[in-house]
This record gives C-alpha cells, sequence and structure tokens, in this order.
C-alpha cells in the first residue's frame, strides 16, 4: 500500500493488491445489500453485555413454586421469562426473535451457578466483566440489585451445589484441583450441542406437537407405574409449545405497533409482513421460504432462553430449505437474490445471541463462541448421490458476505462432490474468515454406523457445535462434554501418578516405578495407558454425575421437543430419560501430539539411543529445562527432546504412536456407559472427538515441561494438529500424519487446523 | 499426488487437491486460517485497525483483536504451511 497524495492505493500485483496478499478480508469489500449493511453495522454497534431479565424472571417464577413436578415447573418458568422479557425487532430486519434485551447481549442461567455471578459480576472477583483483560461483557447498574437477588435465593439450591455434594472427591480433584479433565461448563450452564429438527417442525408446525401430546397424554393408563412421569412430561410439552406460539404472538403485536408509528411505507409493509407471518409461525407448517426461516429463527431463540448450552446448530440448511426454494422459485415469489438477502438476514439475527460464562470458564472459550453450526453439501441419505443445491452456494454467499462468525458454516465433501464446488469453498476459505470448516463424508458416515447409526440416518448428519457430527431431530446427549487433558496424564505418568503441580496422586502407575525408573519404553506407555484409563474413568463419573442430577431438577421439555419430536412425543420421555433415538455423551481428547511426541522421546533418547537417563531427563523436566548445572544441561536437554522426530512429518514410527494412544482413549471411553444406556435410544455410551475450543492454553498452564520439549505451562497441542511449529516438512507430509489416525473411531468428531498464507492462495 | 501439486498452478487448485488429498488418505475434518504472520503481528500491535478482523480459533472463528494474549500466541506460532 502507497500514500499517493494521502489517499491510500492499492499496488496490485499479479491480479491480486498487497491488501489481499496479506488478507483477503482486509483487502476486499463484501458486497452486502442496504438491508444487510444496514443490520451488520447494527448488530455490530453493540459491545458484548450481559442482561439479567431472564436470571431474574426465572427466579421470580422458582420461588413461588417449587411445589411443581422439576419438569412442569421449568416449563412454566420460562413460559414466564418469554412472557416477560424485553421484546424488540431490529432495525430493517425482516424477521423477528431477540434472545435477551439487547444484540449480543447474553442472559443469565442462575440455575447452574450463582458462585461465580456473585464473585465476578458484583465483587469483581478476579474482574468486573467489563475489566477482563479479553471477553470483557457490560452490565447495566440497574441489574445489579436483581442479580444480587437471583444469587441470594439460588445459593445452596444449584446444579453445581449438588454436585459438589454428589460427586466423588476423585471425581472432583480430577476437574478441579488437577484439571487432568475439565466440564465446568456443565456445572455452570446447561448442554445445548444438538440440533433440533427443523425440518419437521416447519413442515408440520409446533401445533402438531401439542396435538399429539395431548392425544399421548389422554391414552395414559393410570395403574402403569411410569404413567406419573409420563404425564408429567406431555405437561410440561404442552406448556412450552403454547410459550413459543404466545412468543411469537408478542411480535404480532409488537410489529403491528411499530407499523402504525412507521413513516417509511415500505418498511411499515414489512413489518405488518413480519406481523402476519409470526401470527401464523411457528404454531402451524410454514407455507414458504420466509416463513420456513421465521420459525427457525423462534425455536432457535426459545432453545438458546431455555438452556445455556452453546451449540444449538441448524443441521442441514441447503437440504431441509430446499422444496421452500423451489417452490418459491416456482411460483416467482422467491429471486436468488431474495434466498440471498434472507439467509444473510437470518445470519445476522441468530449472531445477535450470546452466552457470558466465568472467567475460568472463558479461558476455554476464547472468543465468545456460539457454535450455531449450519451444515451445507454432502449427500441425499436416499439416494446416496451428492445433495449441492443452489441453496448450498447462496449459503456460502452469505458467509462471505455478512462477515460474521456465526453461524459457523460446515461443508461436508464426499468422494463426489463437484469440483466446481469445491472450488467455490476454496475461494470462502480463502477470505480468512476461518469459514467454512470441511467434513470428509468418507470417515464421518463410517464412524457413526460404527456407534449404531442407521445407514439413511448416518448418510444424514449434519455437524453440531464445532465438528460433532449427528443426526438433526434424532440425537439426544450432548455432543460436546468433558475435555480429556491426555498431557497431564502423561506428566502424571512420569511421576509416579503424582501431580508435581499440586502433589495430589489419586492413581500410582502399576508398578510403582517413575521415569527414573521405567527399565522399558514398554513401562512408559503401560504407564501412560493407566494414568490416561483412570482419568477417562473420572471424566465418565463426572459426565454420569452430571447427567444424573440434571434428569432429577433440570430436565427440558423444550429441547426435548424441539430436538427430538418423533421420539420424545411417542415414547413421553424427556432426553435425559432416554427420548432419543440416538445418545452419545461427548467428550474431547486434547493434546494427543504431545502424548505421542513425548513418549517417542523417552523411547529414543532414554531406551533406543540411550542419549540421557530416565533421572536425568525427569530431573531436566523437574526444573524446565532450566538447571544449567548437570551433564548436559537442561538446555542441551531441551534441545536433544526437539530435535527428535515429531507427530506431523509423515514419521512412520511417531504418527504410529498418535494412531495407537488416540485409539485406546476412543475405545476405552465407548466402554462406559451414559445415563441412558438401555432406556430407549440406540448408542448409550461416551465417545471421542479431538474438538478443542481453546483448551489447549488452559490444560497448557495446568502442565510442567514434557519430555517432547514443551516448557512448563505453555499451551498444549490443539485437536489433532500436530504441535504448533513442529510439522516443519511442508502440508503433504503434515496431512499424512494426521490422516494415519484413526478417524473412524472418532464418532465425536475430528479437528485439524492447518494455515496458510494468503499469497499462497492467490 | 506431488505431481497434481506442481501441475496445478492455480493457488485455489492446488488447495483442493491438498484437501482431496487429505480426505482421500482417510483423513476426516480440516479448518483453516488463510492470514498471514505479519498481518496477525500487526493486528496484535495495532488492533485498532483490525477490529473486524476474523480467524478461525478451533471448531470456531472469533475476532482476532479480541482474544486473550496466549491465544493469539497460539495462533501466531501455528506453522504456516506453504502449497
Amino acid at each position: 500500500m502507497a500514500l499517493v497524495n494521502g489517499i491510500d492505493v492499492l499496488i496490485i500485483v499479479g491480479g491480486f493488491s498487497m491488501r489481499e496478499m496479506d488478507s483477503f478480508q482486509i483487502g476486499t469489500q463484501p458486497v452486502r445489500s442496504e438491508r444487510i449493511d444496514q443490520l451488520y453495522k447494527y448488530v455490530t454497534s453493540f459491545e458484548y453485555g450481559i442482561c439479567a431479565e431472564r436470571g431474574h424472571y426465572l427466579t421470580e417464577f422458582y420461588k413461588d413454586n417449587m411445589n411443581l413436578p422439576a419438569i412442569v415447573r421449568r416449563a412454566k418458568a420460562i413460559d414466564y421469562v418469554l412472557e416477560n422479557m424485553s421484546i424488540y425487532i431490529m432495525p430493517g430486519s425482516l424477521f423477528a426473535g431477540n434472545q435477551t434485551s439487547n444484540p449480543r447481549w447474553a442472559p443469565l442461567f442462575p440455575e447452574f451457578e450463582v458462585e461465580w455471578v456473585e464473585e465476578e459480576l458484583l465483587k469483581g472477583n478476579p474482574y468486573y466483566p467489563w475489566e477482563r483483560p479479553a471477553d470483557r461483557y457490560t452490565l447495566r447498574d440497574e441489574d445489579k440489585p436483581l442479580i444480587k437477588d437471583m444469587c441470594d435465593w439460588w445459593k445452596g439450591k444449584t446444579h453445581t451445589d449438588t454436585l459438589r455434594v454428589r460427586l466423588p472427591k476423585e471425581a472432583l480433584a480430577t476437574h478441579y484441583d488437577l484439571k487432568a479433565a475439565d466440564i465446568g461448563t456443565y456445572f455452570q450452564g446447561g448442554d445445548g450441542h444438538f440440533a433440533p429438527d427443523h425440518e419437521y417442525l416447519i413442515n408440520n408446525g409446533v401445533q402438531k406437537l401439542i396435538d399429539d401430546c395431548t392425544k399421548y397424554r389422554d391414552a395414559l393408563d393410570w395403574s402403569e407405574p411410569d404413567t406419573i412421569k409420563k404425564k408429567d412430561f406431555y405437561d410440561a410439552a404442552i406448556i412450552s409449545a403454547n410459550a413459543i406460539i404466545k412468543f411469537a404472538e408478542r411480535y404480532v403485536d409488537l410489529a403491528e405497533k411499530l407499523a402504525a408509528e412507521e413513516k417509511d411505507e415500505t418498511r411499515r409493509k414489512e413489518l405488518l409482513t413480519i406481523a402476519e407471518t409470526c401470527r401464523w409461525v411457528p404454531k402451524n407448517p410454514a407455507r414458504n421460504f420466509y416463513e420456513a426461516l421465521q420459525c427457525i429463527i423462534l425455536v432457535h431463540i426459545c432453545i438458546q432462553i431455555e438452556d445455556s448450552g452453546a451449540g444449538v446448530s441448524f443441521g442441514r440448511y441447503d437440504q431441509f430449505m430446499y422444496p421452500f426454494y423451489t417452490q418459491g422459485k416456482k411460483e416467482g415469489t422467491l429471486t436468488d437474490e431474495l434466498a440471498l438477502e434472507l439467509t444473510e438476514n437470518f445470519f445476522l439475527q441468530i449472531y445477535a445471541c450470546n452466552k457470558v460464562r466465568s472467567w475460568v470458564d472463558t479461558d476455554f472459550y476464547r472468543g465468545v463462541p456460539m457454535f450455531q453450526n449450519l451444515t451445507i453439501g454432502g449427500q441425499d441419505p436416499v439416494r446416496k448421490c451428492d445433495a449441492t443445491n443452489e441453496l448450498s452456494y447462496i449459503a456460502l454467499d452469505a458467509t462471505y458476505h455478512t462477515r460474521i462468525p456465526q453461524p459457523s458454516l460446515t461443508v461436508r465433501f464426499h468422494k463426489n462432490t463437484p469440483y466446481e464446488f469445491k472450488i467455490k469453498v476454496a475461494e470462502v476459505i480463502r477470505l480468512g474468515t476461518g469459514l467454512p470448516s470441511i467434513f470428509n463424508d468418507e470417515t464421518y458416515i463410517p464412524a457413526l454406523m460404527n456407534r449404531g447409526y442407521e445407514l439413511n440416518d448416518a448418510y444424514n448428519y449434519c455437524i453440531i457445535g464445532c465438528v460433532e457430527p449427528g443426526a438433526a431431530g434424532l440425537l439426544g446427549g450432548r455432543t460436546g462434554g468433558a475435555w480429556l487433558n491426555c498431557t497431564k496424564a502423561l506428566e502424571m505418568s512420569l511421576y509416579n501418578g503424582r501431580d508435581p503441580r499440586t502433589g495430589i496422586c489419586l492413581h500410582k502407575n502399576p508398578r510403582d516405578k517413575d521415569l527414573s525408573t521405567f527399565e522399558s519404553f514398554e513401562e512408559a506407555k503401560e504407564a501412560y495407558l493407566s494414568q490416561i484409563a483412570y482419568y477417562i474413568k473420572m471424566e465418565a463419573i463426572l459426565e454420569n454425575t452430571i447427567d444424573q442430577v440434571w434428569e432429577e431438577t433440570l430436565e427440558e421439555p423444550m429441547a426435548a421437543i424441539f430436538a427430538c419430536p418423533t421420539t420424545t412425543i411417542p415414547r413421553g420421555k424427556p432426553i435425559k430419560q432416554g427420548g432419543a433415538k440416538y445418545d452419545l455423551t461427548g467428550q474431547q481428547t486434547i493434546g494427543t501430539a504431545n502424548v505421542a511426541n513425548s513418549l517417542y522421546s523417552i523411547k529414543k533418547l532414554v531406551f533406543d539411543d540411550k542419549v540421557i537417563t530416565g533421572a536425568q531427563l525427569k530431573h531436566a523436566l523437574e526444573t524446565n529445562f532450566q538447571d544449567m548445572s548437570t551433564n548436559p544441561t537442561g538446555a542441551q536437554i531441551k534441545a536433544l527432546c526437539l530435535n527428535v522426530p515429531k507427530y506431523g512429518n509423515d514419521v512412520d514410527e511417531v504418527d504410529e504412536l498418535a494412531r495407537e494412544m488416540l485409539a485406546f482413549v476412543a475405545n476405552e471411553l465407548v466402554s462406559y456407559k451414559n445415563t441412558r444406556y438401555g432406556r430407549g435410544p440406540i448408542g448409550g455410551t461416551l465417545h471421542c472427538s479431538t474438538s478443542t475450543v481453546s483448551s489447549n492454553t488452559p490444560f497448557g498452564k495446568v502442565c510442567g515441561a514434557t519430555p517432547d520439549g514443551r516448557e512448563a505451562y505453555t499451551a498444549v497441542a490443539d485437536g489433532q494438529s500436530p504441535m504448533r511449529g513442529t510439522d516443519v516438512n511442508g502440508p503433504t507430509a503434515a496431512i499424512a500424519s494426521v490422516a494415519k489416525l484413526n478417524n473412524i473411531l472418532l464418532s465425536c468428531g475430528s479437528l485439524y487446523n492447518m494455515k496458510f498464507s494468503p499469497a499462497d492462495l492467490s | 499426488m506431488s505431481e497434481v501439486l506442481i501441475n496445478k498452478t492455480d493457488g485455489l487448485q492446488r488447495f483442493v487437491s491438498l484437501i482431496d488429498r487429505y480426505f482421500a488418505a482417510g483423513g476426516s475434518q480440516l479448518q483453516f486460517n488463510v492470514v498471514s504472520r505479519k498481518t496477525l503481528i500487526d493486528a496484535q500491535n495495532n488492533p485498532e485497525k483490525y477490529a473486524n478482523l476474523l480467524v478461525r480459533v478451533a471448531g470456531y472463528s472469533a475476532y482476532f483483536t479480541q482474544l486473550s494474549k496466549d491465544v493469539q500466541k497460539d495462533i501466531i506460532e501455528r506453522t504456516e504451511e506453504k502449497l
């Protein structure tokens, strides 16, 4: 870029400007309609904030209604929130539906935990949310007394309070002290992590759910012992279904009121259309593309208000919307330009949703992610052929031009994906927003079938949250569960099960040995496997205790009927009682690269080449490679460790270790049942992913130096990616290594980050 | 494969070839940052100029300048692959 007469001038090199070479995002301008541009500016003008309304109204309801059955109480409490919370319609938006009093403000969920809310929002410990070093949220002064009131009432009654009593001390120490696993998210908030059955809801309407629940409830036989639970479920489901209809009616009134005040005739008509639409959906089946989107938005927003869970995803947008698209095109009521604008408007509408986490949990979720995933591409579940269509391209264009981080766009590739489509996807990736990510049907489909998915359901998978596959409308359980800190387990295996940072030892190595006394590489490997197996067991205890407490106190009727209407309603069971067709508890395995590289270092340096002894290496790790008085010195040992070949360079021996270690975790996880096992769903176990979010940085902060040459308390490797900076033989070697992992076992998803220079993709 | 890579001179085509190769070998998922180290460091030093710069953290994207310093560092230190 050169300055000529004070004006920025781009220097064009080979058809691309210098700015594009640094970043296509900076070097190119999006093309947006006036409406979309105005909405983008409006939504992004709001700083992240915290809204007390949801927490306040929920608390108000709970205070007076503790006598109700848990699921009915929850249904009525959310109904009460939806009746009383502030609603608005964004300037220029063609849709209604808001989660809190302002765009990008996050609601509070005191029923899960109030400790952090009180400490941080009211006492500033360790930070007030508006004074955090990153991930800041504002808070209105007038909301603080409401927050104090909700904290005072909930203290001693929350999900976390119950978990502290119900969990064994080893599991609590694993989570709170060692951080060998972390599941803070599901102490402090809800599950999320499912894709509602939007296809069913837009084609049938919520009234059908009410009619079906009423029919099933009326047919209950009171002499059956489980009838009372089923009746509670149907009562709650009917309350929740009516709640969303009433919520939509509030927008009818608001849109009519705004229309009456509106001077601009075009906008007045748009507002009246919003009113007419919200009078019809979600109660009735959508009659066109526009109504279908409005239905999706309201369902999505209500789920986000019932539950604080992230990862509430949309499923296969280009598939279930396609009949509405073709109908509109045929009737002449929809053009591609309008479909694009409506899609972009929809994206901006859901981008306004937000979530606030405790400061500790925020470390695992940097950058305010919502994981509202939307899937395109892939194959037709019935005909097993390519399913890309015009809407796949429209969704890509919408992501390209809105340039917002939500929804998280996912593209499914398979062996017959059209080349033209792949090039289009590559163009959007080149923009550099990190969207979309790409998934391989050829591994994801067999991975799901390996867990019991029927063929057509496996072909119909969408991505939920980050990278987790599941069939929309058929999957219960959270896809994203506890994080497993494999580097921590590896570190403890070097000290006979003791954590050098805290001194805690929950589980000794099988031969009572440590790195200084292992007599063979096999003993080192055996020690690691014993430690990781122990902490996987702790993870299973954490997951299942959370689910048990949830089932007793937090069961969510809205999630039940929107996530899995075709199974929860006939069975008369919400999700945690076994209401879903498929139910697997997800988890996230972090640090595979560090484990493989560290074990390989031990093998090479201590046992194969005998360059140093185990005792020397152990001392170097304990002193973080800083002790210069030893021979070799700490720094020399670090150099030796770094020089051992690393996973990510197509070196079979270390790649094979990575494959074996990750497969061990995946198989071990599946040996643990979840609380729905044998109660209806297919699956009923834990299963493995390599999804990371930003957990590799906080997990690194609790891990001392490791034999791969990683210094103490620095970030561990993300996902199943090679350790950053150690894949030095080019992308072909890097992908060869990562592809060697047994990806079929990762039925909860794979994650591999790659970074390219923009100039390289010109 | 390297032949395919060499024959395709266009960056996007080479990029698609790499994805195809990874998936053919049994890889499952890929996500990308396409940004130069220079841009990221400049953004760290002059956040006001890069308020809208999105990057891929893990299974999601976020505004780079709003990330904590340690996550920014993690993204900067990731290997910049050459096609």
